[in-house]
């Protein structure tokens, strides 16, 4: 009989009870919409944020007797210890110096032996005119540098090991001074396939790939340094740490403060905003949920006055507005769940340029949102029907 | 004649009309308050976006070498300087109100030692930590490293304007045994002096194993008074696009129409430009690590932020349209009254637009004031600091509401419009 009733009254006016649907509808297609951009937005934002470089340095502990250095071997260890898909690079870097000579000028330089591709993967804000070096053959040249010695891509220039031992720049992160190797590289012909800018001491530097550094300055299979860029925040960088601690004693592990904790403030603040945006959206469907149901009730004060006239009790007419209300909430929501997919996957490419994946928690959220929205937007029809007295209400215009 | 019909019709069953406006207000309370934060958001974020340091590097220009330089020259020797008294004008360029913070630097090689006999060769950097600086203006601006370092760790304290004090870098304190409180004695070419530590900072970088001075300290220890290394700026800027990208690389290379647009919009590269001019022989350089990462969090939170407007829009303006069309059809039988005595459907048409207009306005204002002080409450909850309230977004909160209340009007309007009077007052 209810049944009946509800499909009979859904019938009758099925142009408002569209409109009261649409209105759930959209409210879902939100809720459901922000809730799958919201799971994203936090990852979606912390790739963003790595492109503000390393937020881990690894460094080999000071020690007296033997040239502080890290191994190949710890390197691809290093690696291993990330939590996999956590990982964005791990960049090696071998600090010395060079004495540069392009034929007419010639200067001390400091140069770094590195794997170019870890290194643009750790540091994407790297901006280099010409091109990154492809071939051993070919050095990137700091933007300082190459003004200094009138360098621009295409130069040829030559890189000797430097004479006299001098203190290294980065002795202190490296841990101390380096002491002149034994075995010394012959002099290198190389070509500037580019020159770096960077704003920061990069510019100041010659890159060059790491194993022909590496043979150069006499240090074979050694790096003073790992710049590691991995995806978390404060807490996975500890872990990340300790872990690092755990199997190789003899490197220290330091997270780059000042990025992690603007990260973690970042992230912090968007969170909060994002909350009180949905907050708003939410607020707004609901009430305009509530308006509607409010005024289709009114306008039928005299069927409901009619059907009370003729016998109906109160918890029938509140049986069949009940049964109403979770009809347009349960429609509504999945019609919103289909909306809010499409919605949030316009959203991910317009706002990050990538897919967002749908998650299956959304469906759950998103019915029982609309049904409390329906739920409440029901609450004043029912109070106005259930006072109704059928004398009154059929008598009036 | 009209007017009269409009008011007696506005107050005739208020309790609905009452409904309309709470409607418009809604939406407009929606619209006001999100367009608000949107128009905000850049600035709010900027400033958070601060805690990364300085995104602008100016040095002395860098020449060419002479080609007759032997090998004893290193790249890196800062032989060019900058005049000290230089620094004030980069606070009267066009973008100076985006230059938030700043702080000099000149760097030294010294041999530190403690009283407990540890030495040590460090890198000594002479700065300014809180200073007052008087600018060309006449005002007085707050500059120094304390902005500029947020994310150290300190412990002791900051040393004031114009104390003979220094801070010591972690690793740096650990290998000379020193603590606030006790006395470093730092050797310079031209000589040694003794001053007091009131600062130990953790800072998660190179910094640990550098000791910072007063900048006139380092200044005598060099014998180059007056003179400083580099400059660091934190500037609040606009994300980076095609056109800032093209004037970076050469501001030549700009149409006079472009060139105006670029350097009238804070950039970073533009800012650096600026600065370039500003200080005669400077070159500054964009902190890519630090003008990047902005660029990127400010872009996509903007485009989110409006997005998330267009769907708070949608969602009042579902709402509003649902109710407009409801107490439209209501008003059937009026509506064919008023035909079936002669009046025209555009006559009939108009006065439903006017009153529609009416209440939205009023609904408009109600919505556009509740709409701002939303905002600030979302502004210092989010933010910590106060959203201002930006008197453009009336006219826009206004034109919404209208538009939504004449298109959700409008649709119901005509379908009854058309229907012949017997039909509207009869039904079918």
């Amino acid at each position: 009989m209810l049944f009946k009733l509800t499909l009979g009254s859904v019938r009758r006016r099925r142009s408002r009870l569209f409109i009261a649907l649409a209105a759930v509808t959209v409210g879902a297609a939100t809720v459901a919409a922000l809730s799958a951009i919201y799971l994203d937005l936090r990852a979606q934002m912390t790739r963003e944020l790595r492109s503000y470089g390393a937020n881990l340095i690894v460094v080999p502990a000071e020690s007296g007797s033997s040239p502080a250095a890290i191994s190949g071997q710890q390197l691809q260890v290093l690696r291993s210890l990330a939590p996999p898909g956590s990982l964005q690079g791990a960049v090696p870097y071998l600090h010395g110096l060079v004495d540069v000579s392009d034929g007419s000028r010639q200067a001390r330089t400091p140069v770094t032996g590195t794997i170019f591709a870890e290194a643009l993967k750790v540091n994407p804000y790297w901006k280099i005119a010409g091109r990154v070096p492809a071939a051993p053959g070919e050095v990137l040249v700091g933007t300082l540098v190459a003004r200094r010695l009138a360098l621009s891509p295409g130069n040829s220039l030559t890189l000797s090991p430097s004479s006299s031992a001098v203190v290294d720049q980065d002795a202190s992160t490296a841990g101390g001074e380096t002491p002149p190797p034994a075995d010394r590289g012959t002099p290198l012909e190389l070509q500037v396939s580019g020159v770096l800018s960077t704003g920061g001491a990069e510019d100041e530097r010659v890159f060059l790939d790491l194993s022909q550094a590496q043979t150069l300055l006499g240090r074979p299979d050694q790096v003073s340094s790992v710049h590691l860029s991995i995806l978390g925040q404060e807490p996975q960088l500890e872990e990340m740490a300790a872990r690092i601690q755990n199997r190789l004693p003899q490197l220290v592990t330091r997270p780059v403060t000042r990025v992690s904790q603007s990260e973690g403030r970042v992230l912090m603040r968007l969170s909060l905003l994002f909350y009180l945006v949905v907050g708003i959206v939410l607020v707004t469907s609901a009430l305009g949920v509530i308006i509607t149901m409010l005024n289709m009730a009114l306008e039928r004060r005299k069927e409901l006055g009619l059907k009370k006239a003729l016998g109906a009790e109160n918890r029938h007419l509140l049986a069949e507005l009940l049964g109403e209300a979770g009809l347009i909430g349960l429609m509504g929501s999945l019609l919103g769940i289909a909306a809010g997919f499409f919605l949030a996957r316009w959203i991910g490419w317009s706002v990050f340029d990538s897919s967002i994946s749908p998650r299956p928690a959304i469906v759950p959220v998103t019915i029982l949102v609309s049904l409390v929205m329906a739920g409440l937007a029901v609450l004043a029809p029912i109070r106005l029907a259930a006072r109704i007295d059928p004398a009154v209400t059929l008598k009036e215009e | 004649m009209f007017l009269r019909l409009l008011l007696s019709s506005i107050m005739r069953s208020r309790q609905k009309k009452l409904l309309v406006v709470l409607a418009a207000t809604l939406a407009a309370i929606v619209a006001a308050a999100m367009m608000t934060i949107s128009l905000d958001i850049r600035d709010k974020m900027s400033r958070e976006l601060k805690s990364y340091g300085a995104n602008i590097m100016v040095t002395a220009a860098v020449q060419p070498l002479a080609e007759e330089a032997g090998p004893e020259t290193t790249v890196a020797d800062r032989t060019e300087l900058i005049d000290e008294s230089q620094v004030p004008k980069l606070k009267t360029i066009f973008w100076r109100n985006n230059i938030l913070d700043f702080a000099p630097f000149l760097n030294a090689a010294v041999t530190a030692s403690s009283r407990s006999g540890k030495e040590a060769r460090l890198e000594a950097v002479g700065t300014w930590f809180e200073h007052q600086l008087v600018i060309p203006t006449g005002e007085t601006v707050r500059s120094g490293l304390a902005p500029l370092r947020p994310w150290w760790d300190m412990e002791g304290r900051w040393p004031a304007d114009g104390e003979r004090a220094v801070v010591v870098g972690r690793d740096a304190a650990e290998r000379l045994a020193l603590q606030p409180g006790d006395t470093v004695n730092l050797g310079f070419e031209s000589g040694s002096v003794d001053l007091p530590v009131v600062g130990v900072a953790g800072t998660g970088d190179e910094d640990d194993g550098r000791i910072f001075l007063p900048l006139p300290v380092v200044q005598q220890g060099l014998a180059v008074p007056g003179k400083i290394g580099h400059l660091e700026v934190s500037a609040l800027t606009t994300p980076e696009n095609e056109l800032a990208r093209k004037a970076e690389n050469n501001p030549d290379s700009l149409t006079p129409k472009e060139f105006e647009l670029w350097y009238c919009t804070s950039y970073v590269s533009s800012v650096a430009y600026q600065l370039e001019e500003a200080i005669p022989g400077a070159l500054a350089r964009p902190v890519r690590r630090v003008s990047e990462a902005e660029g990127a969090v400010l872009q996509r939170v903007e485009r989110l932020m409006w997005l998330l407007t267009l769907a708070a829009l949608l969602s009042a303006g579902l709402s509003i349209s649902s109710l407009m069309s409801v107490s439209i059809l209501e008003r059937r039988v009026e509506i064919g009254l008023a035909k079936a005595i002669g009046a025209e459907s555009s006559a009939v048409l108009r006065q439903f637009l006017a009153e529609g207009a009416v209440l939205s306005t009023l609904g408009g204002l109600l919505g556009f004031a509740l709409g701002s002080l939303l905002a600030r409450e979302i502004g210092s909850r989010a933010f910590g600091t106060v959203i201002s309230i930006e008197p453009v977004v009336l006219p826009f909160t206004l034109a919404l509401s209208l538009a939504m209340v004449w298109l959700s009007s409008g649709s119901a309007m005509a379908t009854i419009i058309r229907l012949h009077p017997k039909e509207a007052i009869f039904g079918r």
